[in-house]
């Protein structure tokens, strides 16, 4: 493919268990701090440890709408601070054409405990409110937009694709303004799901390190507010970001595990460099998926050391858990956040090397970086890979 | 950009692949099972018309069939399907991209699945239940059996499911991503469904909120999937037409922009909150048509809508309209018989929930 035209970033808002807010994250994250823990927001008898968002986070008087699922309060809490990060006044998303496009898992399921424990003949209520409350249509609602809408369900590679398809409408010219991203919540059926596969760690995870035995889960969200160029030239700052590329390919294997050549990821880094016009001297570091499981991280660090030498890399999964339809725009808001701070954290939890894997071992400490191009990646469930290249700086030529 | 539809594969209420879906247009009638849900108040009995996926043996083998639950056996069969009506089942077919839409998802497995989670004393998940739960788990069994390694991208976003898959796929032609796009969508009977529509239709229920609201005399609960076979190919080589434009809006903040010169397959099924609206966003002398009474109220419906439309590409024929559900029927300009296509193209048009529009136009 050719390189296609650079997509504005004008505003960044994300929540996880490691900050309420992008910048709070980033000082979480360069602190090398993780604070995972059985699930409370949820009754099990199972202890595995989650990074969940403890707080009470929710700033109910901000928003219209409260009846709604959790994963939609996360989605609507990075999309006000994206919002605001963007410069704009709320009210502009009501006379531009304006679409959304989320990526999610468990907020669009149709999943109530208390639906399932009302007997026989339960109240509707809460499939009702399912149904008009996934993260997508809470953000349309709440801003009164009307553009097109999307709800991406590639599991957990949703957040990144949903990027690069909303970055799709603003080049085709459907959209003036996207608003795009991932959001996911701890949910007992993925916890309870994930153990049953066997690739759950009873302890902090480890992505990359030779004992890792799997991840943990997280939950959170990342939204990114995409500007057509008249949009930019309007706008009183610069952007934020660009999304350079994007591509996506799949594994055509498995359903949970990931294709041992690697091949699917391949393409999709091939796809998404095509698009992006950028070359492999241009890529200061990789956001890599490093979820800690003994599949994933083996084939991912192969296909990095194959093509990518040399190319510095780390997971943050260790940090904020495995976020699932939230994973792939909340690692593409700290790839940003990382090449605007010049330097990218620690990659937490590895500490030994797996002799299975090549000489390429992730980020043991915190490092300075040169450049403002970066390759963020996000494998999933049914073989999905994508990979989105992001840039800051002025508007790429 | 002019997309091409090369191939159909539907199933439903009505039957198995595009000349069953045809001959029930002519006749005007699908058949519905009376589907029993046992409650502490006492057995309900909703009708709906549901799938057979039995032909899906001549397509895959029993030994990859035997971990595949139903709503994922619909999704394999529509595509099969698709691709054989296509004659692209056996061909090199280039760098595809595959598109699948639900509006609920794999509800019976995922409710059974909760209800081991929750209600068992230990914590327990079937991890083949679990994975199959996921929603891109039937484009994930699709890529695996037709050995598809390009772009997969799974949707669900209720009544404007399949207008959003079909934009996607659109753009990916348009951008040249892929030569071909498998665009489809599938949703499934569940008890849950039923129940729901017994609450939505019993007056003297005190379970909903909104009980009695909607006329219930057809509203049937459908299932099934429907898949296309996209190409940027020249129209030239489709009998169905081709997919002309997709938009997609907010009727209730914005209005909608419809296409002129236009027949429109409106998507009432009973259901939707929005059922009587169109009657406020179309002209009076827009011919209009429902064919839900053939395929049943699912979110994906509109889907078998833009079959019906690519057989009257095919045909130069519009169908004749069931009766309803289409309300303020006397306000509208029926196609109660059938009736030269003519220049015309053919708008699938759906109102969802929150003031949401999709439609997708098709020409030929």
């Amino acid at each position: 493919m050719k390189p296609l035209a650079p997509v504005a970033i004008a505003g960044i808002g994300c929540i996880c268990s490691a900050g309420l807010v992008l910048k709070e994250c980033m000082d979480f994250l360069y602190k090398g701090k993780r604070n995972p823990a059985p699930p409370v927001n949820f009754s099990t008898k199972l202890t595995f440890p989650v990074f969940e968002v403890l707080e009470d986070f929710f700033q109910s008087n901000l928003f219209e709408e409260n009846n709604i699922l959790r994963t939609c309060k996360l989605a609507l809490t990075a999309t006000l601070e994206a919002i605001s990060d963007a410069g704009f006044d709320r009210k502009i998303l009501e006379t531009k054409r304006v679409g959304a496009c989320i990526g999610t898992n468990v907020g669009c399921s149709m999943h109530d405990e208390s639906f399932a424990n009302d007997g026989n003949t339960p109240f509707i209520t809460p499939v009702n409110r399912f149904l008009f409350s996934n993260p997508t249509s809470s953000i349309a609602s709440e801003f009164k937009m009307t553009g097109p809408l999307q709800t991406v369900v590639n599991a957990c590679s949703s957040g990144s694709d949903a990027l690069g398809l909303a970055a799709s409408w603003i080049r085709s010219g459907i959209c003036d303004i996207v608003i795009t991203g991932g959001a996911d919540e701890m949910y007992q059926i993925t916890y309870t799901g994930f153990k049953s596969l066997l690739i759950n760690d009873d302890s902090p995870c480890k992505p990359f390190d030779v004992n890792r035995k799997g991840l943990n889960l997280g939950e959170g969200a990342a939204v990114f507010i995409l500007v057509s160029q008249e949009i930019e030239k309007e706008m009183k700052k610069d952007p934020r970001a660009y999304i350079l590329g994007y591509g996506s390919a799949t594994d055509a294997f498995h359903h949970t595990k990931t294709r041992p050549d690697g091949k699917g990821l391949k393409l999709a880094i091939e796809e998404a460099m095509e698009t992006s016009g950028a070359t492999l001297s241009d890529i200061a570091f990789i956001n890599a998926h490093g979820t800690g499981t003994l599949d994933n991280d083996l084939v991912e660090s192969r296909v990095l050391y194959e093509m990518f030498p040399g190319v510095p890399f780390f997971s943050t999964k260790g940090y904020t858990g495995h976020t699932l339809g939230a994973a792939g725009a909340i690692e593409a808001a700290f790839t940003i956040a990382c090449i605007e701070e010049g330097r990218v954290p620690a990659s937490v939890g590895f500490t030994t090397s797996d002799p299975e894997m090549p000489p390429a071992y992730p980020l043991q400490q915190n490092a300075t970086i040169n450049g403002n191009t970066a390759l963020s990646e996000t494998l999933a469930f049914g073989g999905n890979n994508s990979v989105l290249i992001l840039s800051t700086g002025e508007h790429p030529a | 950009m002019k997309v091409s539809i090369k191939g159909i594969g539907v199933l439903g209420g009505f039957g198995c692949g595009i000349g069953d879906l045809n001959k029930t247009i002519i006749t005007g009638k699908s058949s519905s099972a009376a589907m029993v849900i046992k409650t502490t108040d006492g057995d309900i009995e909703v009708p709906a018309f549901l799938a057979n996926t039995d032909r899906l043996k001549s397509f895959v083998s029993k030994r990859d069939l035997r971990r595949i639950d139903h709503y994922i056996r619909m999704a394999l069969l529509g595509c099969f399907l698709a691709l054989e009506d296509a004659d692209m089942l056996h061909a090199n077919r280039g760098k595809m991209g595959i598109i699948i839409a639900t509006g609920y998802g794999s509800t019976c497995n995922t409710f059974d699945l909760q209800h081991s989670v929750i209600t068992e004393a230990a914590p327990f998940c079937s991890p083949i239940q679990f994975s199959n739960s996921v929603h891109n788990a039937a484009a994930t069994y699709i890529s695996i059996l037709l050995k598809e390694m390009g772009p997969n991208l799974s949707v669900s976003h209720y009544d404007m499911s399949i207008a959003s898959a079909f934009l996607s796929a659109y753009q990916w032609l348009q951008e040249g991503r892929v030569e071909s796009v498998l665009v489809g969508s599938v949703d499934e009977y569940s008890k849950i469904l039923g129940y729901f529509r017994h609450c939505l239709y019993n007056k003297g229920n005190k379970k909903a909120d909104f009980a009695g609201k909607m006329n219930h005399e057809y509203a049937i609960i459908g299932e099934g999937a429907n898949f296309f076979v996209l190409t940027g190919e020249n129209e030239a080589n489709s009998p169905y037409g081709f997919i002309e434009e997709i938009k997609m809006g907010n009727f209730k903040r914005k209005g909608i922009n419809l296409p002129e010169n236009t027949a429109f397959f409106l998507g009432a099924d009973g259901y939707s909150e929005c059922d009587d609206q169109y009657v406020n966003y179309l002209s009076e002398d827009a011919r209009v048509a429902s064919y839900s009474h053939l395929y049943g109220g699912l979110p994906v419906g509109t889907g078998f809508d833009i079959a019906i439309a690519a057989l009257s590409n095919k045909f130069g024929t519009v169908f004749k309209s069931g009766d309803s559900p289409i309300y303020n029927s006397d306000r509208l300009n029926v196609i109660r018989h059938n009736e030269d296509l003519g220049s015309r193209r053919i708008c699938c048009l759906k109102l969802g929930a929150g003031g949401s529009y999709g439609w997708v136009s098709l020409n030929h």
